[in-house]
């Protein structure tokens, strides 16, 4: 290397050292006292995608709407969107950026309760209230004092479809399951809730998509019903197998089969299947305002509670009256949060999950899925 | 008649891995290395193969040759620019195994970003997969293509390879390559053909699969796996070994689903892998 270049590679780096101290002391100035920032978590690529930007469009609603009565402490909302990719590594990661560089007053996510227990404990550790806006899974309820989630634990759908299928006559079941921290949880609750006979209960890796195997052997139990526990990726493999190995026994989901990839792709295939999900109480002028976000009619059960979430984030934040970390989380437990378009009233108990709990069945005809009535 | 059944499924599954293995087996003979990035000549198969049939709408075969044709020239470019200077400076099987793990990762990265991470599915609608029912047996048309199609292939490429020339040269290079070269065997030339018939096998495989059950990013390690163990335990020098490897292999993992439950599944090329290097490294068959 001779001198000419030594010098240039010099200057660069005095350039870029100096560049970014400037850049540095800047932000540090001018964020603290401009905007409020929330942050946002969820997957918005792999394989909850659809869910996750739909909730993303939902909670864009919610800023705008708040923004436009005055903000949050008289100043304006921003959120700043990260992806967790619905996984418990990345969202920790995310999470702690959200923290850490972008210094967010309070989280809202994740969409994923794998994502959620990854990030719960660094917003635990870092007193930084996060709301979960579509977890589900059991363990939530105990991931801190910092952590809340509107919607409820899983531990209250597996009781309420044990009932159902019960209602239904629905007595020998088989259920396959997704080993991720979402599936599991609402297995250990399923299998003890439900009264009736559980005639197989396996489980498979979040990669497989081959079930011929364990679809031939459950057909030839002949169950009354299947309990499927996956999400999209899993889910359409699956249900195309069934199909194929002419299965005609009743397929049952969980709340993750509320996402439209799944019944696009399947086309009639899917038509039959039911699954629960967490009740909604969607106004027309939020369907609406979805409707003109994402240019289709297209609404997944999270984006509601996403809304919400938001919605309720700022609430606390305006009762606490500052930014303050524990002033804001002790506001959260007294929310008292009503005419949400997820649930009709939100109040938390001491372990931050929702007093209360409402569950729907929807049922998929001509590749749609709707309420059943 | 459940058994039939699986039984079944166990072979077409049988048959889509042996010629996926017996493509991997050649690449690894010759060039003496695990060349990882036959995943993504899987990958790049499959993924083309839905860019020119379902977001393009060709005609299927139209996009079938040029799926295979794009795949074979991917992995032999790889050979061209990557593995073949790195030969050249006899560069060790390690530095071989990370720039392959390099490529593929680049390779994965490339077509998450242009096709998402989601599982894609190459089939127009899933209904057009129609099923055949055999005896009271089904199988998807998939499935059945490979049970036809792969003994064939296999025939033809055993036929290749013990029976003319140029497959007595793949045999010279892989015995001793200096040797070969001494002899007259145009080994660079060799290596171009073998590259380009592997890409095509493996971008065949993406293809079979991206229509069967979908590909993603990740598919390619997926994949890729079970093809090492089944080389490995089959018997890295011979031909038929990756074959009988990939037997043994997929009876080993759908007897695990029907004994010990799904979540084992993945855990069986692994222990397979580890009791074979144990017991017996060279693998079963030994040329």
């Amino acid at each position: 290397m001779n001198k000419t270049w030594k010098v240039i590679v010099w200057i660069v780096i005095v350039v870029l050292v100096v560049w970014g101290a400037v850049a540095l002391l800047n932000k540090n100035s001018i964020d603290s006292s401009e905007t409020i920032k929330i942050g946002f978590l969820g997957p918005l690529t792999g394989d909850l995608a659809t869910p996750g930007i739909n909730a993303q469009a939902a909670v864009s609603i919610a800023v705008d709407e708040i923004n436009k009565t005055g903000g949050v402490l008289g100043k304006k909302l921003e959120v700043v969107y990260e992806d967790d990719l619905c996984t418990g590594a990345t969202g920790a990661n995310a999470i702690s950026k959200l923290i850490n560089t972008d210094k967010v007053v309070a989280v809202l996510g994740g969409l994923c309760s794998g994502a959620t227990l990854g990030e719960a404990p660094i917003a635990e550790a870092a007193q930084t209230v996060q709301i979960a806006y579509c977890s589900t899974a059991p363990a939530v309820s105990q991931a801190g004092d910092y952590i809340f989630r509107n919607v409820p634990s899983d531990f209250f759908q597996a009781k309420y479809v044990a009932q159902y299928l019960t209602e239904k006559g629905k007595n020998n079941v088989a259920l396959l399951t997704v080993k991720n921290d979402w599936g599991d949880g609402l297995n250990k609750a399923f299998v003890d809730a439900f009264t009736g006979t559980i005639v197989v209960n396996d489980s498979f890796d979040p990669n497989t998509k081959d079930f011929k195997t364990q679809l031939t052997q459950i057909k030839a139990k002949n169950p009354d019903a299947i309990y499927f526990i996956g999400y999209a990726d899993v889910t359409i493999p699956a249900l195309k197998q069934a199909y194929d190995l002419g299965i005609k026994t009743q397929f049952f989901g969980a709340d993750g089969w509320d996402d439209t990839k799944i019944w696009d792709e399947l086309g009639n295939i899917g038509d039959g299947a039911m699954y629960t999900i967490v009740g909604t109480n969607s106004s027309d002028a939020f369907k609406t305002a979805m409707k003109a976000k994402l240019g289709k009619d297209d609404l997944i059960y999270c984006s509601n509670y996403a809304y919400d979430g938001l919605k309720i984030l700022a609430n606390a934040i305006n009762k606490a009256g500052s930014t303050d970390k524990v002033a804001v989380k002790d506001a959260m437990y007294e929310t008292n949060y009503t005419n949400g378009v997820g649930s009709k009233e939100v109040k938390f108990d001491n372990n931050g999950d929702p007093i209360s709990a409402t569950y729907t069945v929807k049922i998929v005809k001509n590749g749609k899925a709707e309420d059943l009535k | 008649m459940e058994y039939w059944q699986l039984i079944l499924y166990a072979i077409s599954a049988t048959m889509l891995f042996s010629v996926l293995a017996m493509g991997f087996g050649f690449i690894l003979r010759s060039t003496k290395f695990f060349n990882i990035v036959y995943g993504g000549a899987f990958l790049i198969g499959g993924y083309m193969m839905f860019l020119f049939y379902r977001i393009l709408s060709f005609n299927f075969f139209i996009a079938f040759i040029l799926s295979i044709l794009i795949s074979g020239l991917y992995f032999l470019f790889s050979y061209k620019f990557i593995f073949s200077p790195l030969l050249k400076q006899k560069a060790s099987n390690f530095v071989l195994l990370i720039a392959s793990f390099g490529l593929l990762t680049a390779t994965s990265a490339i077509i998450g970003m242009f096709f998402g991470n989601q599982t894609t599915l190459i089939a127009r609608h899933l209904s057009d997969i129609y099923t055949v029912n055999i005896f009271g047996t089904v199988l998807n048309i998939i499935q059945i293509f490979a049970i036809v199609i792969s003994p064939i292939l296999i025939c033809i490429f055993a036929f290749v390879y013990f029976k003319t020339r140029f497959g007595r040269a793949i045999r010279a290079i892989e015995d001793d390559k200096e040797m070969a070269e001494l002899v007259g065997v145009p080994s660079d030339k060799i290596f171009l053909a073998i590259f380009f018939i592997g890409g095509t096998l493996a971008g065949l495989g993406g293809i079979a699969e991206g229509f069967d059950v979908g590909i993603m990013p990740s598919s390619a390690l997926f994949y890729m796996l079970p093809v090492i163990v089944a080389t490995v335990v089959g018997g890295i020098k011979s031909f038929w070994g990756a074959i009988l490897g990939t037997f043994i292999l997929v009876l080993a993992q759908k007897l695990t689903i029907i004994f010990l439950g799904g979540s084992w599944e993945q855990a069986v090329p692994f222990v397979i892998l580890i009791i074979m290097l144990l017991f017996r490294p060279e693998g079963i068959l030994k040329k």
